[in-house]
């Protein structure tokens, strides 16, 4: 394994962490928000990690260029379509989470997660 | 003192771009526990959009330019604009 | 060895396959385009469904495979890789795709007479619910898997929400965040077992590792495993994720919540089947797998029945009698012998079949009382004969009486527990099937049986509209149906099970 891929493993790693924690520990609803951001960011970084090839050349065919010789020295391809999806469908999921949290607004007043998500009888 | 020689060693055998890379990561690392400490949640928006400029360029360096694209436009303008939009409705600082 | 789904590559590429997924898609579009027209919406939502009804039966059996590729052999092996992305559509498939369109179908039909404003968005969320629940069905690569278990978390949180009330947006965005990090889990996953064996289908997966190409004692197995484990629990409702799922049903509208259950017991056979097929037997073969999926089975069928013995808000008590049953799916999926696949997968078809019409009485209890708290009702068999009739079948299906479809998948499940070794799990089964029946009559008799309450004497009460009630017509009758010739869903089945199940060591 290379350095630079240990090092983005680490960076994958640390912001899972620090994203959990967000989602964990703070009591504001922005902030868990943020935290399940910064929680995507890592996955999405794990991800593109894995497909990565030392000194290797990036995954789209130059024109000129053969399968074979293509193929040696690439690095993987569907890594990063599972990324791509998984960026866009983080905003989506941080759109319908931030609509609900208005909704939660207006009717208690407070963003504080204490306060709005707690158990309803 | 072996964590600083294979540091060294690190730095030395890595082409310039890696190391832009390396940099880029502590950044991140920085920045996103920076972005959960603040008490104003605009600011906190603003850093986490400045992370996702950090992450664009590690993604090309990683050898995925389209999700550096994807990264850079979803990440600076798409989803802080959303996060900006719903803290503008409801309220601006973290209450105590 | 070819197995099944290798052996669906020599049936042909099948184009009608994406058109399942694709007329939801195309059709919840269109009901957002025509949200102010009421009627047209309803309309077209019920044209489709049936038409989704219509052509399951006219799909062969195939397969197909998305960007075109050609099955390709590495120069050097013998192995055939596929590489692609794909969907399988063979026996097992069409049967339970065939109960997802008519459990869809009866659930547009309640809906459409239980939504008054603006049905058009709401119909085009239960569209997305039912397409990401067929994709889980169909899948066979682990990238349509992830996008399917994405897509259904955010949808089945618009079906929750719809209701408008804030307890609703309390629930859904607490589901909204544990969603987001299962799924963030999910895609971990994919990335480390992607990265460790190479390849993307599920069926080459399958194939490297089963074969022992990749060191099979590696930690990313073990790790890849553990979280599987979690993200299939909270798919289902399995514990320990299950309160945030009961909460769920509980907040929906009762139809709604009927198709929710329906999606989380389907996603309990899709991912359980995947599960078996990379570490179970025929994959990878991991030392206590199956006992840890078993162990969550048998706890979610235990602890979803006490919490409903307890409770006297009827769609609580509704939505923790689901949490229990997906319990009993789990535990014969866990079991991976054929009877217990079987049984497993039998026991899901039954169950939402059964489920649904248990909601939708619910649903039609809750229109004309307008209360869900079984102190306030009573006496209500004057009024809803009918009804109270329909109910009592789907209650006796629950409680696994025959000659009902609940008591023919019980007793494969049962049979499968001794046939493995486990009398303990036969027991445990049976008390909960007893514990159930409690509840599901002290139900009965609250709403249906006890002297009417004052607060409902001399209150003109709003007609049942005729959605639901021809829906539960239907669902009953398929309940007789399956319990007198059980043949017509396992004979579908049957293929799947012999593909899986090994016996237990």
């Amino acid at each position: 394994m290379s350095p630079l891929q240990f090092w983005a493993y680490l960076l994958a790693a640390s912001l899972c962490a620090i994203g959990i924690a967000g989602m964990l520990f703070f009591d504001n609803i922005i902030k868990k928000v943020i935290g399940f951001t910064l929680l995507s960011d890592g996955v999405n970084v794990m991800l593109t990690a894995t497909g990565y090839l030392e000194r290797g050349i990036v995954p789209i065919v130059l024109p000129g260029e053969t399968t074979a010789e293509f193929a040696a020295r690439a690095g993987l391809v569907f890594p990063i379509g599972i990324v791509l999806t998984n960026i866009v469908i983080g905003v989506s999921t941080t759109a319908l989470m931030l609509a609900l949290t208005m909704k939660l607004y207006r009717k208690y007043g407070t963003l504080s997660s204490s306060k709005i998500l707690r158990e309803v009888r | 003192m072996s964590v600083l020689d294979t540091i060294v060693e690190v730095l030395v055998s890595s082409t310039s771009t890696d190391i832009i890379a390396y940099v880029l990561i502590i950044l991140s690392i920085l920045g996103a526990i920076a972005a959960l400490l603040q008490k104003d949640l605009i600011r906190a928006t603003i850093i986490v959009g400045a992370e996702s400029v950090a992450l664009a360029l590690i993604f090309h360096i990683l050898l995925a330019p389209d999700l550096a694209l994807t990264q850079a436009v979803v990440g600076t303008a798409l989803l802080p604009g959303v996060i900006i939009i719903a803290i503008y409705k409801t309220r601006r600082t973290e209450e105590d | 060895m070819a197995d099944m789904w290798e052996a669906a590559r020599g049936l042909g590429n099948i184009p009608l396959i994406p058109v399942l997924v694709l007329i939801p898609l195309v059709m919840a579009v269109v009901l957002n385009l025509l949200y102010k027209r009421d009627k047209a919406s309803r309309i077209s939502a019920i044209v489709a469904a049936t038409a989704i009804l219509f052509l399951i039966p006219m799909i062969g059996y195939g397969y197909h495979w998305f960007a075109g590729q050609p099955i390709l052999g590495y120069p050097a092996s013998p192995l055939q890789y596929s590489l692609s992305l794909e969907y399988v559509f063979l026996a097992p498939q069409q049967i339970m795709v065939l109960t997802l369109a008519l459990m869809f179908f009866v659930t547009v039909l309640s809906a459409t007479g239980e939504v008054e404003r603006r049905p058009g968005p709401y119909l085009g969320i239960l569209m997305l619910n039912f397409m990401a629940t067929a994709i889980v069905l169909l899948v066979n690569d682990m990238y349509h898997l992830w996008i399917a278990v994405e897509i259904a978390s955010l949808a089945a949180v618009g079906l929750a929400a719809a209701t408008g009330e804030p307890v609703a947006h309390n629930t859904g965005l607490k589901y909204l965040f544990i969603g987001g990090f299962c799924v963030a889990l999910l895609a971990t996953i994919v990335s480390l077992l992607v990265g460790y064996t190479g390849v993307s289908n599920l069926t080459d997966m399958g194939m490297v590792l089963s074969k022992k190409l990749v060191d099979p004692t590696s930690p990313v197995m073990y790790v890849a495993f553990g979280l599987s484990v979690l993200v299939w629990a909270y798919a289902g409702g399995l514990i320990p994720v299950h309160p945030i799922k009961s909460e769920l049903y509980r907040v929906s509208m009762p139809h709604a919540a009927g198709f929710l259950q329906t999606q989380s017991k389907f996603m309990i056979v899709g991912i359980g089947v995947i599960m078996l097929r990379l570490f179970g037997p025929t994959g990878v073969n991991l030392p206590y797998s199956r006992a840890i999926m078993l162990a969550i089975g048998v706890g979610t069928m235990i602890f979803g029945v006490t919490m409903a013995i307890v409770q006297d808000d009827y769609r609580r008590l509704l939505a923790y009698h689901a949490i229990s049953q997906g319990g009993y799916v789990a535990t014969g999926i866990a079991l991976g012998t054929e009877l217990g696949i079987m049984g497993g997968a039998f026991h899901a078809i039954n169950h939402v079949v059964y489920k649904t019409a248990l909601f939708l009485g619910c649903g039609a209890v809750l229109y004309r009382t307008k209360t869900a708290s079984l102190k306030e009702m009573g006496g209500l068999l004057r009024e809803m004969p009918i009804e109270a009739f329909l109910l009592l079948c789907a209650k006796f299906a629950i409680s696994g009486i025959p000659p009902l479809n609940g008591f023919q998948s019980k007793v494969r499940l049962m049979e499968a527990a001794m046939e493995a070794g486990m009398p303990e799990v036969t027991i445990i089964m049976l008390l909960v099937s007893v514990t159930t029946f409690v509840s599901m009559f002290k139900a009965f008799y609250l709403i249906f049986l006890q002297p009417k309450p004052k607060s409902l004497v001399g209150k003109e009460l709003p007609k049942v509209p005729m959605g639901t009630r021809v829906g539960m017509i239907i669902l009953v009758f398929l309940c007789f149906l399956l319990g007198f010739f059980p043949e017509l869903a396992t004979d579908y089945l049957a293929p799947l099970t012999k593909e899986l199940g090994r016996p237990w060591v």
